[in-house]
Order: C-alpha cells, then sequence, then structure tokens
C-alpha cells in the first residue's frame, strides 16, 4: 500500500494505492500528473524516514511508500 | 516543616512576620518553595536551579553563564547618545493567530500537521522541537534554524562570526498550518538545499552569541 500526502489547509490530503491494483495505481499516477502541473513538488521516502533520506521525485512509482507533495517556496 | 524553614531562616523576612499564617510548603522541582497561607494566598520563594537540556552536548540557547555576586560599576552614557529601542511591530509575525481565523485552520489540522513534521525529524531535531518549537537543518551551506516564520536564522561555514536572517515561505504559506509550513521548508532544505538558497530572501544579519551552539 503506498500514499500520497498533499500539504494542506487540513495538514494534508491522503491518497492512497494497493501495488496488486491497477485500477488505485491509475488514479494515483493521474493525480501525481495533475499535482506536477500545478508545480507541487513530490518527495519520496520510506514511511516514517526522516527528511533528509527523503528524495525528490520527476515520476510517479507505484513501489515507493510515501510521497510528500509540498509547494514551491519563494522568498518573503 | 514550615517550623524548620523558619528556624533556619530560609524564608525571607517578609515572610517570617507572616509565620503564623503558613499552613504548607511544598518543595518544586526546579528547588523553589512554594509557600501556602491559610488565606490561601500562594508565594514561591527561592532561586530557580538551572536546567540541564535533554540533549546531550546540548546547551540552551539563552544559557549564560552565572552573574558575578559582586556589584558592577554602572557604565553612563550621555543623554544624547541614548538611543530609544524601537518594537516595528511586523503584522505578518502574527500568522499563526490570523491563520485560525481567517483561514480556519482547525485545530485537527494543526494535530495532522504537527504529526508529519514530527516524522520527518531526525531524533535531535524532535528533542528540540519539543522544547524550543525551533530546529536545525545542516545544509552545505551551514545550518539554518526553522521556528521563527519570516526570519530563518542561517549560519554560514564562511562567516563564523556572523548569522544571517532569511525568509523563505512556500506559495500560499497562509493556507497552511504552522507544522505544515515547517515540513514544506524542511523537505526542500534538506534535499535540494540549493534551491532554498537560491529563493532566499536575506532581511538582515548579526553576530553570533559568543557561546552559541555550534550546529
Amino acid at each position: 500500500m503506498g500514499m500520497m500526502r498533499i500539504l494542506d489547509e487540513t495538514g494534508d490530503t491522503t491518497i492512497t494505492w494497493a501495488v496488486d491494483d491497477p485500477a488505485t495505481i491509475a488514479e494515483a499516477e493521474a493525480l501525481f500528473a495533475r499535482l506536477v502541473q500545478e508545480r507541487k513538488i513530490p518527495f519520496a521516502r520510506a514511511a516514517g524516514a526522516p527528511a533528509d533520506a527523503a528524495e525528490k521525485i520527476s515520476a510517479f512509482d507505484p513501489n515507493v511508500e510515501e510521497i510528500v507533495w509540498v509547494r514551491p517556496i519563494a522568498g518573503g | 516543616m514550615a517550623e524548620r524553614l523558619l528556624e533556619g531562616n530560609l524564608l525571607p523576612n517578609s515572610l517570617s512576620n507572616m509565620a503564623a499564617d503558613v499552613v504548607a510548603i511544598e518543595e518544586l522541582p526546579d528547588g523553589r518553595r512554594l509557600v501556602v497561607f491559610s488565606d490561601r494566598r500562594e508565594i514561591v520563594v527561592g532561586v530557580a536551579r538551572p536546567r540541564a537540556h535533554p540533549v546531550p552536548g546540548v546547551d540552551w540557547l539563552w544559557a549564560r553563564p552565572p552573574s558575578s555576586p559582586r556589584a558592577r560599576p554602572r557604565h553612563t552614557t550621555a543623554p544624547g547618545s541614548r538611543r530609544p529601542i524601537r518594537t516595528l511591530a511586523d503584522e505578518r509575525d502574527s500568522i499563526v493567530s490570523r491563520t485560525r481565523s481567517a483561514r480556519r485552520v482547525t485545530r485537527a489540522a494543526e494535530q495532522r500537521a504537527d504529526e508529519l513534521l514530527c516524522s520527518l525529524l531526525d531524533p535531535l531535531q524532535r528533542a528540540d522541537w519539543d522544547v524550543n518549537a525551533a530546529f536545525w537543518v545542516e545544509t552545505p551551506r551551514g545550518p539554518v534554524r526553522l521556528g521563527h516564520l519570516y526570519s530563518l536564522i542561517h549560519r554560514p561555514h564562511d562567516r563564523l562570526d556572523q548569522e544571517l536572517i532569511l525568509c523563505v515561505v512556500p506559495h500560499a504559506h497562509h493556507e497552511l498550518p504552522i507544522a505544515d509550513i515547517w515540513s514544506n521548508l524542511l523537505l526542500v532544505l534538506a534535499v535540494e538545499p540549493e534551491e532554498f538558497f537560491r529563493v532566499a530572501i536575506q532581511r538582515g544579519s548579526r553576530r553570533r552569541a559568543p557561546d552559541s551552539p555550534g550546529r
């Protein structure tokens, strides 16, 4: 079971998929593409791993345990 | 116990005069004593012992050497050279309360964001966050402290006596619970530090405290 966490006003919205369920994978992949278009940035990590063990990814991988989506940053 | 303290002159004179009213004296964890009077008044007496930082090898940021018990001469300055301290309110510093009221970030959202942030912190950062609501992130350019919005402290490796005040925020950050803002900045800093420094705006710089932590 993989999970995406998209930071938002609720804390984060969670989307899950099962590696043995092509339908959920297709949904997650479509969402991944949409969020990339929205300029959000995906970081993959093993569940519970600290930030310095995370990795920026550019394509959806259903075998990743968790993807945390953050927003682009700017100087304030 | 009240009698023992009074006999040993452990209470200030002003309290000794009220000795008849003392009904209980409790030892506080920091070494001071709580004195309870019969009319329900409570007074804390004594000097608090400094607490050790829970993380081995780390000191409190505000830790100072104990002050000298001797009187020190007062340094006076000519009236003309005094400059009043001005505090300029930055309305952006009220983000937390503004976020809660205007954007309706709920307590549940704050809690959820806090859980995600804690899962992204290493044990040292987590201990720092629990105590100070801030934490350091190591980068190739030197550590950055996340915890004060719009005023992120950066200690460049090549300027050992100086620290820079940077401002970096996620897009539409007013929508996010504060812990999500830190998770956002933490991931970028930890994985793509150059992107962080590319967009960072420097708001100022200052000398580092001589006893500042090494991170």
